[in-house]
């Protein structure tokens, strides 16, 4: 039973990263390839928070979000202007530097060894309790994400912010602020790469830099790209079906005996390697682009 | 403190060495094929493997060894345009991009899967480093040097002598322009990715030989390289090479300073600067939309 929350608990918190990065890329054409790095940012925050300073769990979240919203505020000011490809490159390096700050400023963030006694919320009512209502939790909060962002698709923001990724220029034409906006949408996905990564952390209970690799990035396109990218309910689908591969095929590792553990894990990153692959060349529009209107198939294919 | 700073050019001018062949290569295919290719650190990667597999399990030659590395990583180039790249092209930038992910994520992957993640090292007789003036010099790095600079003189002189390097550079100009002269995209795309596989193998190798072997050695500089490319200007190929060689030696004298542990956070901090004060690099010439 622990195993099938923690797949669910992954599901959700991989939906909540898928949704976050759809806001920048589907929704406004930003290519965000240090994703990771604001998620690694409000893990770190509230695992640091409340076991080293006693804070409490909420605050700890919070914090979490903020903070990575806070990172992305000036990378966002400096570097929003560049080409696309430019600033895809950028965010790459921005992750990496997050990363090599993690893993060398020990005295702060533990360093290599990681940060182990990260609480689970309702862990004072026993583990049987708290793990059931921790999911709860979590998919509360990404319900209320999934709801922010359906807001945000369906209100005159969010056709701007469409109109930003169709032509910018045109939105500029009409006396838009777009860079103002893009920063905007990259701080709102950053606070919430930041929470999932703060809900992340204190559902796993323990944390290391190697949790945070550009893997996780490319995990959330693969989810968004699976499910389809600036439809609403593509990140939810593309999530679970990321998770329930990943999950799944550690669970045969148990059973199949073909290959040692390490060739059946590389295995297992060959053919997600590959599915992307496929389909990039073959519906680039996802597994919910079939409902969707010639029309936005086209605009689903421009981002 | 001089003989320090000496060593720490010496050094830079290795590094820049071998980031010049694949900032090159990034910078060509960014230009050519129109996106930053995520999996130019797996084409260093395979060669790498392939040139051990032949001299250290097949005990082959070692220029057999070398030349058996640099087909393969140039056939794993031509697969990946002939394979993937190629459906691709006229798509935005993104799905491109993307692709070159799964790309690098099957093959780096399809490494460890083939070769376990241990290191390995090229079965090479022990060196003396040797003195000259200030500093000392391991032998391999000058063979290094050697190559890098024979290489980059070679595709110098293809793309000023020989009619398929014009051609390229053409293409790299002005896509459209070329195609109206009657030049076939195709085989210059071609012909390019076997260019800049062959340039990335040649590094892998020599980088492998310099340390060690390992399923992420190419990803490991990949961003090195990229900065070093956008440094130098990604239109003009060969700024990325100069670019390569700058950076080498911005990130050796960098850690006279800086711990030795944020190498990879200079190459960052020097991308974001000269992307905010010149955002078409130090030798480019227009910015490309």
């Amino acid at each position: 039973m622990t195993y099938v929350y923690t797949v669910i608990a992954f599901g959700l918190i991989y939906t909540m990263l898928a949704l976050g990065l759809n806001l920048q890329m589907g929704f406004t054409g930003i290519i965000n390839f240090g994703y990771v790095a604001f998620v690694a940012i409000g893990a770190y925050t509230s695992a640091l928070l409340t076991v080293d300073l006693h804070w409490p769990l909420l605050a700890g979240w919070a914090a979490g979000a903020a903070l990575a919203a806070l990172a992305s505020y000036p990378l966002g000011l400096l570097t929003i202007r560049l080409g696309g490809d430019y600033f895809a490159v950028v965010t790459l390096g921005f992750s990496e530097l997050a990363l090599l700050v993690v893993l060398n400023e020990r005295q702060l963030t533990h360093g290599a060894i990681g940060i182990t006694g990260i609480h689970r919320p309702f862990a004072a009512l026993g583990p049987h309790l708290s793990a059931p209502l921790a999911l709860l939790t979590i998919a509360a909060l990404t319900a209320f994400t999934a709801y922010l962002i359906w807001q945000i698709g369906h209100s005159p923001l969010g056709r701007l912010l469409r109109a930003i990724q169709a032509n910018e220029s045109a939105a500029q034409a009409l006396g838009k602020n777009t860079v103002g906006y893009k920063v905007l949408v990259l701080v709102v996905g950053s606070a919430i790469a930041g929470l999932a990564g703060a809900l992340y952390a204190h559902w796993v209970q323990y944390i290391s830099p190697d949790q945070f690799s550009p893997d996780v990035t490319f995990n959330t396109f693969i989810a968004l790209i699976l499910g389809g990218v600036g439809s609403l309910l593509g990140p939810v689908i593309g999530a679970f079906v990321l998770i329930f591969f990943l999950q799944g095929s550690i669970v045969l590792q148990d059973y199949v005996h073909i290959f040692s553990a390490n060739q059946q894990s590389a295995l297992r990153f060959m053919i997600i390697g590959l599915a992307l692959v496929l389909l990039i060349v073959f519906r680039p529009e996802g597994i919910m682009g079939r409902m969707k209107s010639r029309r936005s198939r086209r605009s689903a294919d421009v981002s | 403190m001089i003989a320090e700073l000496a060593q720490h050019i010496v050094d830079g001018v290795v590094l820049g060495a071998i980031l010049a062949l694949p900032a090159l290569g990034l910078a060509l295919v960014w230009r050519i094929a129109g996106f930053p290719h995520l999996a130019h650190g797996s084409l260093m990667t395979i060669a790498a493997y392939a040139a051990w597999l032949a001299a250290g399990v097949w005990h082959l030659p070692l220029p057999l060894a070398v030349l058996f590395g640099l087909a393969i990583s140039a056939a794993t180039g031509v697969g990946m345009h002939l394979g993937v790249y190629r459906y691709l092209a006229g798509r935005p930038m993104l799905n491109l991009f993307i692709a070159s992910i799964g790309v690098e994520l099957f093959l780096r992957y399809g490494v460890i899967f083939s070769f376990g993640s241990d290191f390995q090292t090229f079965p090479l007789p022990a060196e003396r480093g040797v003195r000259l003036g200030l500093v000392v010099v391991r032998p391999l790095d000058l063979v290094l040097l050697g190559v890098a600079f024979g290489a980059l003189l070679g595709v110098w002189w293809m793309f000023r002598g020989t009619q398929i390097g014009r051609r390229m550079r053409a293409v790299s100009d002005n896509p459209f322009l070329a195609r109206l002269s009657g030049i076939s995209p195709a085989r210059i795309h071609l012909a390019m990715w076997i260019l800049v596989s062959v340039l990335a193998g040649a590094a892998g190798i020599l980088l492998g030989a310099r340390n060690v072997i390992s399923p992420t050695l190419g990803w490991d500089v990949l961003l090195l390289a990229f900065a070093a490319a956008i440094f130098g200007g990604i239109s003009n190929p060969f700024g990325a090479a100069v670019g390569a060689f700058l950076m080498g030696l911005v990130s050796q004298l960098g850690i006279m300073w800086i711990p030795t542990s944020y190498e990879e956070g200079i190459a960052f901090f020097l991308i974001m600067i000269v992307l905010l004060v010149r955002p078409r690099g130090l030798f480019g010439e227009a910015v490309r939309a």
